[in-house]
């Protein structure tokens, strides 16, 4: 499996309307908190895709669709210490790991992807 | 034969005379002002007690939407009940102080329940509940970043204040 690069650009999905704010189009923390049961903040590679192509995939990994979208950067993911581990199928899919074993420490990290991050949602 | 006066007895009794009212007595000035900080007293008081019943609200409303596993579209756990209460407790400690803004109140993947206060870019801050009498909180406040736990006992602990008032002030 390839190696993600820092420039990479990642995306996470958005299927709840309180992973966002519509006051000011912004991404809350919670969005990238990883799963409590594998560790992990699942997120897609979209360098390579046009912004129909992930759309599609919003559309169709989950039994509902996506509401939106944080994108963000690979370089403010990595400087933060965590890793980017592919991991297909499905296709273009990515892990973040390495997430620090303290609850706090986890939310600050969090806090500050949802800085960096931008948000995008369905028209 | 005329009869001396001090000047106060001759305004009292000039005001009298000329709005036919007598002038207000020390006892009832002292009620009004009384009454006056009563009623500001009470505004106040149905200011908390609004705050308190918003903020109850969102978390009722946000606890049956999430009351289930995956409400995030990521396998999340449904919100945790001992959480729920936890969270009311922290709403009323948290709606006395009606000098911050309300809080959002955030549903996380692992069941606990988040109050943020984002008031810009870099100048946010969070507390979160797990019903373990416990405050997990983190926040940003430009390049200054703090985080933490705190036992959650009878009053909120001093550290969540300062740093409300360090995003507020």
């Amino acid at each position: 499996m390839d190696t993600i690069i820092p420039s990479e650009n990642l995306t996470r999905f958005i299927f709840h309307r309180n992973n966002y704010r519509p006051s000011n189009n912004t991404v809350k923390y919670n969005v990238f908190l990883p799963n409590p049961n594998d560790g992990k903040t699942s997120v897609f590679r979209i360098s390579d895709l046009s912004d129909n192509d992930i759309w599609n995939i919003g559309k169709n990994i989950r039994e509902k669709p996506a509401i939106g979208r944080a994108d963000i950067i690979s370089e403010k993911v990595l400087s933060k210490n965590l890793k980017i581990i592919p991991s297909e199928p499905p296709k273009y899919h990515a892990d973040i790991s390495n997430w620090p074993a303290e609850s706090s420490e986890q939310k600050l990290i969090a806090l500050e992807l949802a800085e960096e991050a931008q948000l995008f949602l369905i028209k | 034969m005329s009869t001396a006066i001090t000047y106060n007895e001759y305004q009292n009794t000039s005001n009298s005379l000329s709005s036919g009212i007598e002038p207000f007595s020390n006892q009832i000035i002292e009620e009004i002002s009384n009454l006056l900080n009563s009623v500001e007293s009470n505004q106040s008081y149905s200011a908390i007690l609004g705050k308190n019943n918003e903020m109850q609200q969102e978390l009722n409303e946000l606890f049956l939407e999430c009351s289930e596993n995956d409400w995030d579209g990521y396998d999340a756990n449904s919100l945790i009940e001992s959480a729920y209460f936890e969270a009311m407790r922290f709403i009323q400690s948290i709606s006395s102080i009606h000098s911050f803004p309300t809080p959002e109140i955030v549903p996380e993947p692992t069941g606990e329940i988040g109050f943020e206060w984002y008031k810009e870019n870099r100048q946010v801050f969070i507390v979160s509940v797990s019903g373990k009498n416990e405050l997990v909180y983190a926040g940003l406040f430009g390049p200054n970043k703090v985080h933490g736990t705190e036992y959650f006992g009878d009053s909120l602990p001093s550290i969540i204040i300062t740093n409300l008032k360090r995003l507020y002030t």
